[in-house]
Parts: C-alpha cells; sequence; structure tokens
C-alpha cells in the first residue's frame, strides 16, 4: 500500500513538472478514482438509465393507447394499482398498464439509487455509511408495504 | 375519470412550460403542476399531489446525475439526512389521505409563498466563514470539499448543527409528501441557514434528496390509486422535456429578470390556491 502510494506521489510529481497546467486542472477536478472507484458515476448512471427507461415504456404505452381504436374507451374506472395488476395488464398489452409499470419504474429509480449506494459504501469499507443507507432502505420498503396495507 | 386525448395533450403542453418555468427560476415544475392541474383542469388535489410527486422523482433524478459527476453533491450528508426527510415523506402521505382537501388547498397556497422567498431574498453564504464541525458531523464525516469552478479551486468546508437541520428535513419531508412537491427550499433551508454548507453543495444536495423523498411518498399515493396513468404520464414527460428544455434556455438568459416576472405570477397562484381552500 506504502509502496503504491509512493509510486503514484512520484507520477504526480512528475507529471506536475511536465505538465503543470494539465496538473493543476486535475486537481481542480479531482478524478480520485483511489477512494472512490467510479462510485458517483455509477450512481448517476443509474439515475439516468432509471429515468430513460421508465420515460421510453411511458411512451410505449402512450402510442399504443393512440393506436388502438378503441383506446379512449379502455380508459375505464378501474385502472391498474396494485403490482399484480400492473403486471397481468403489461402482459396482456394494455396500455394503461404499460404506462403504470413506466411509472413504476420511475419510482423504483431512486430506490436502486439508494441500494447501489451501499454497495458503493461497502466497497470504501464505510461500515457506518452502509448502515446508514440501508436503514434508508429500510423506511422505503417500509413506505410500499404501508402502501399495501392501506389500499 | 374519463379524459379525452385532447385534455391529455394540453396536460402535456401544461407540463411542459411548468418544467420550463420550474427550471428557469430553480423552483422545480412540481410547485406549479398541482395548481395547474386544480386549478386549469379541475383535478382533485389528490390526484393532481399524485401526478406531481412522479414529476418530481423524473426532474431530480435527471439533474442529480450531472451534479454527482461534477462532484458538488455531498454523499454522506444527503445520505444521512434522508433518512429524516424519507420518514417525513410517509408522515406527509399518511396526513394527505386524512385532511380534508380544501385545507391542502390552503396549506398549498402558503407553502408556495414561503418557496417564493428565496426569489426575494439570498438564503445562506455562497462561502459559509468560520463552521466548525459539531460532535455529529464529526463521527459522521460530513465535512468535505468541493471543486468551485468560479473560484478554480477545491473549497473544503465543515458542518454544524447537525441535529437541527435533521429535524428541519423531517419537516421538509413531511411537506414534500403531503402535497407532492419536492420542497427543495426547505430542504435548501436545513443545510444552507442551519447547517451552513457552501450554497453550491447545499443545492445540488438537495436535488439529490428530492428523488429518494418523492419515492417514499410515491408508493403510498399509487397503491391509494391516486397516481392516474393518464394524468401521471403526460405530466411526468412534459416536466422532464420542460426541464431540459429550460437548462439550455438558462444559458442564454439571465435568471433576474425572469424571477422578477415570475414572482407576481407565482403569488397569483398562492392566492388562489388559498381562495380555493376557503371558498
Amino acid at each position: 500500500m506504502q509502496t503504491k502510494e509512493r509510486i503514484s506521489t512520484q507520477i504526480r510529481d512528475a507529471s506536475e513538472q511536465r505538465n503543470p497546467d494539465l496538473y493543476h486542472r486535475a486537481q481542480i477536478h479531482p478524478v480520485d478514482t483511489s477512494r472512490h472507484p467510479d462510485v458517483g458515476m455509477i450512481i448517476g448512471e443509474v439515475l439516468q438509465g432509471g429515468v430513460l427507461v421508465s420515460s421510453v415504456v411511458i411512451l410505449l404505452g402512450l402510442l399504443l393507447l393512440l393506436l388502438n381504436p378503441g383506446g379512449a374507451a379502455m380508459q375505464s374506472a378501474t385502472f391498474p394499482h396494485t403490482l399484480g395488476q400492473v403486471w397481468a395488464g403489461t402482459l396482456a398489452l394494455q396500455p394503461q398498464a404499460i404506462i403504470a409499470l413506466g411509472l413504476l419504474l420511475l419510482i423504483a429509480t431512486p430506490v436502486v439509487r439508494v441500494a447501489v449506494s451501499i454497495l458503493a459504501f461497502a466497497i470504501e469499507h464505510d461500515y457506518l455509511y452502509v448502515a446508514i443507507t440501508l436503514v434508508v432502505l429500510a423506511i422505503l420498503f417500509t413506505s410500499f408495504l404501508l402502501g399495501k396495507g392501506g389500499a | 375519470m374519463h379524459l379525452s386525448f385532447l385534455v391529455i395533450l394540453l396536460i402535456f403542453m401544461g407540463a411542459i412550460v411548468a418544467g420550463m418555468l420550474g427550471s428557469l427560476v430553480g423552483l422545480g415544475g412540481g410547485v406549479l403542476i398541482v395548481p395547474m392541474l386544480t386549478l386549469a383542469f379541475g383535478l382533485p388535489i389528490q390526484y393532481a399531489i399524485g401526478a406531481s410527486i412522479i414529476a418530481v422523482i423524473a426532474t431530480s433524478s435527471g439533474a442529480a446525475a450531472a451534479y454527482i459527476r461534477d462532484h458538488l453533491t455531498n454523499l454522506r450528508v444527503g445520505m444521512f439526512l434522508e433518512v429524516a426527510t424519507t420518514t417525513g415523506a410517509i408522515s406527509g402521505a399518511f396526513l394527505a389521505g386524512i385532511l380534508n382537501p380544501s385545507l391542502l388547498f390552503v396549506i398549498f397556497g402558503i407553502v408556495l409563498l414561503i418557496s417564493a422567498a428565496p426569489l426575494i431574498f439570498k438564503l445562506g453564504e455562497e462561502l459559509p466563514k468560520r463552521v466548525r464541525n459539531d460532535r455529529w458531523a464529526t463521527s459522521l464525516k460530513l465535512a468535505s470539499s468541493y471543486p468551485d469552478e468560479h473560484l478554480g479551486r477545491e473549497v473544503s468546508y465543515q458542518v454544524t448543527r447537525t441535529p437541527l437541520g435533521l429535524a428541519m428535513m423531517y419537516v421538509a419531508g413531511l411537506i414534500s409528501g403531503l402535497l407532492g412537491i419536492g420542497s427543495g427550499t426547505f430542504k435548501v433551508l436545513a443545510m444552507d441557514t442551519i447547517m451552513r454548507l457552501p450554497m453550491k453543495v447545499s443545492t445540488t444536495t438537495s436535488n439529490f434528496m428530492i428523488g429518494v423523498t418523492a419515492a417514499a411518498s410515491a408508493g403510498l399515493y399509487f397503491a391509494r390509486g391516486e397516481v392516474l396513468p393518464m394524468v401521471a404520464a403526460p405530466v411526468a414527460l412534459g416536466v422532464l422535456l420542460g426541464a431540459m428544455v429550460g437548462a439550455h434556455l438558462l444559458i442564454h438568459l439571465s435568471n433576474k429578470t425572469l424571477r422578477v416576472i415570475f414572482l407576481p405570477v407565482l403569488v397569483i397562484i398562492s392566492v388562489q390556491m388559498i381562495l380555493r381552500g376557503i371558498g
């Protein structure tokens, strides 16, 4: 570990002499891969990916509704609002259920972000924050269970 | 509830405008969605809140990714305070199910007025001075640093009054869950004014937390059947699109003039919401 640090210091010093401008710019935007192995990047990608995927699913549902001649009539008073209904409806290619699936994916995006953060803190050996993040995840799951009970 | 395609299209276009205005003045689209759906489209307030909370998740998640990459977000501060905001959000969503809808209109109007305050007064400081870690901040390793592009250097900072900030975050979460908004103003209030984080860190960390906070109450709204797919879908897509357009426009526009124009609009909407609740 010490040798590794010494080598990286040498490399840094050498690069500073060779290209001071680049070195200082790197200081302003620390990549910091040694301590956080692209943790922020992964979290960022989870968030963006989740928004993208759910938007596409919602759009597909809307398009299906538009293409369906009886689409407007199919908007019944009872729309899917349990996981079972959404899943069954999606398999039957019901536009409303597909849209609901997209909305559920959107709700799930921050939850996945929290789950990924647990891994990220574990990689950093930051067990205090592994515990804190687990508490947040537990609260989120409690909220979904509460919703199920109250519906 | 039956909605024609025309109404869905109008909701979509309204959401684009709401998302654009929200991102231009830095309020987030949520605060405009509920008034639009209730006052303009006559939707019952609980369905408006259900659609709005979904839109809040979409915009927050989209923007958060960029801020994390710029190393502005303090992930530890965010994660720790999310314990309070998610708990608050569940309380808020429960409360929304019990409270009289007309009372919700009045509370929304008042909260909207408070949210407008940062448009006039500058809350907190850009770079707080003489801040010392409190005991909580030390054991939770909340102090950190961020690269300030404007100053061209790394800025280190410490964090204070953590318990009070945590309590304020519970309130912020409660308001978010109750009204279906991001309640970014209250989160920034907790981090900026109470815990004295630098402005750039508190605004981006607040945005980072909004999505998780909203997800905690969105599940409840969804299960209660208050997330109407035909309303929430055009709202979420519209706000997302509007926010993206707004972010691009922001480069060319000064948001000071926008704020001056926007402020009276916000006050009028607030008063309208309160009147609807009373009348």
